[in-house]
């Protein structure tokens, strides 16, 4: 009975709690500390399952945001495409906000440094990832 | 650990306080509805109750706002910023606050109408905990059970509305205890004492349920901050299981006079901080420490 009674306690505590993995952030173009050639045309982030992209922000070395082509949508999606402004030779950073299904906040980063002429450079499609 | 942010305290924060308004609230109308067989047309605990809507529906909508300034990113403004209101409003977190508005709504309507209408309150306040089922259904929309099977939402739906009926109603029960002789106390009791034996037997197994569902490593309540705060949740539940049942099987069947029930009053005021102990473990491990993931 009291044994029981423990296992049960045991279950009642776990509830709200238990781990379910949030989804992360799978890959980006650029990919993180990627060295261009070109300056990208344009941000791809990839998701592993559906989330809103709530905010992303493009900062030069200097850490001074740029303006980008970015508005938040209701819309989830799996797959997010935004627009770069001509950019110059330099170090980048990107840092993302977004929201999963369940409501809950994710966040991270990358970096990557464009130390050719600003031609621009067709999305690719690199795996790495940062958070 | 996530780091601590003045949004993930806010966050925090307000999820606490709405805890503790459910609970008030629910509390308040389960004690209408149990006093109509001793006192016809009473209304114990109106205040009470109201203050538990009226808190319900300000702490629903800073959690709401607070979200939205959160993902605004853009300090304190940002909780306004009607881009980001409108996103959340469409999202699971909107949802959650729809189900939660026309569930204080409901609940502040019915409480006027018993304030109007004594006559009524035995099936008003039974309609009032209805309603208040919304709120409690609010919480499966988000977090992690979110995208899990039916069954296991509509477990954390029934889990949590018992566990703030429960936590709810023990002011109430203290008032009886002074209130009350020692006869018409311990029927009242004996019969708290009943339904929550049932309830709490449900509580418990909707708890094994939708942790069989969500987790099924326990390995993890040792390696991890979360799981240490999960297993600091389970040392304080399983206190006020005990002192529930010292109540029940002890304290209850003693009553005899003003001096057993003022003893059994003591120590109901004691759980009551053992209770609202656990709602801050709660609030901590649903917002403070995530999950992790081993």
């Amino acid at each position: 009975m009291k044994l029981l009674k423990t296992i049960m306690i045991a279950g009642l505590l776990t509830v709200s709690t238990a781990a379910l993995a949030h989804t992360g952030i799978k890959s980006t173009y650029p990919a993180n500390e990627q060295m261009l050639e070109a300056a990208p045309q344009q941000l791809t982030l990839n998701f592993g399952a559906p989330v809103r992209l709530m905010k992303v922000i493009l900062m030069d070395g200097d850490h001074k945001d740029l303006k980008i082509g970015f508005k938040p949508g209701a819309e989830a999606g799996t797959s997010f495409k935004i627009a770069v402004p001509e950019i110059e030779v330099g170090e980048y950073m990107v840092s993302w906000v977004s929201m999963g299904k369940d409501g809950h906040k994710m966040s991270g980063d990358f970096s990557f440094m464009v130390h050719g002429e600003g031609m621009s450079h067709d999305d690719g499609h690199d795996d790495d990832h940062a958070t | 650990m996530t780091d601590l942010s003045p949004w993930l305290i806010a966050t925090f924060s307000s999820k606490l306080l709405l805890y503790i308004a459910y609970a008030m609230s629910i509390g308040g109308i389960a004690a209408t509805f149990m006093i109509q067989r001793y006192k016809p047309q009473h209304l114990p605990f109106l205040s009470y109750t109201q203050w538990g809507v009226l808190l319900g529906l300000c702490f629903s909508s800073l959690d709401f706002f607070v979200q939205v300034g959160s993902f605004s990113e853009s300090g304190l403004a940002g909780m306004w910023d009607p881009m980001y209101i409108d996103i959340l409003w469409q999202s699971s977190a909107g949802l959650s606050y729809k189900l939660r508005l026309a569930g204080w709504f409901g609940l502040l309507f019915l409480v006027l109408a018993m304030r109007l209408n004594a006559t009524h309150a035995k099936p008003l306040s039974l309609m009032a905990l209805l309603v208040s089922l919304l709120i409690a259904a609010s919480f499966s929309m988000v977090g992690h059970t979110a995208e899990q099977a039916i069954w296991v939402r509509l477990a954390l739906v029934l889990h949590i509305f018992i566990a703030m009926w429960w936590i709810g109603l023990l002011l109430p029960l203290t008032h009886w205890c002074k209130e009350f002789p020692a006869n018409t106390l311990q029927q009242l009791m004996h019969e708290f004492g009943k339904q929550a034996s049932i309830l709490v037997s449900l509580l418990l197994m909707a708890g094994v349920g939708i942790s069989y569902a969500l987790e099924g490593d326990f390995k993890t309540l040792f390696n991890s901050v979360h799981g240490n705060t999960l297993l600091l949740k389970l040392g304080v539940v399983a206190l006020i299981l005990s002192l529930a049942a010292l109540h029940k099987f002890r304290l209850v069947p003693n009553i005899k006079n003003q001096q057993s029930a003022l003893a059994l009053r003591a120590s109901i005021q004691i759980e009551m901080r053992i209770a609202l102990l656990i709602l801050i473990i709660t609030a901590v491990l649903s917002t403070l420490v995530g999950p992790s993931h081993l």
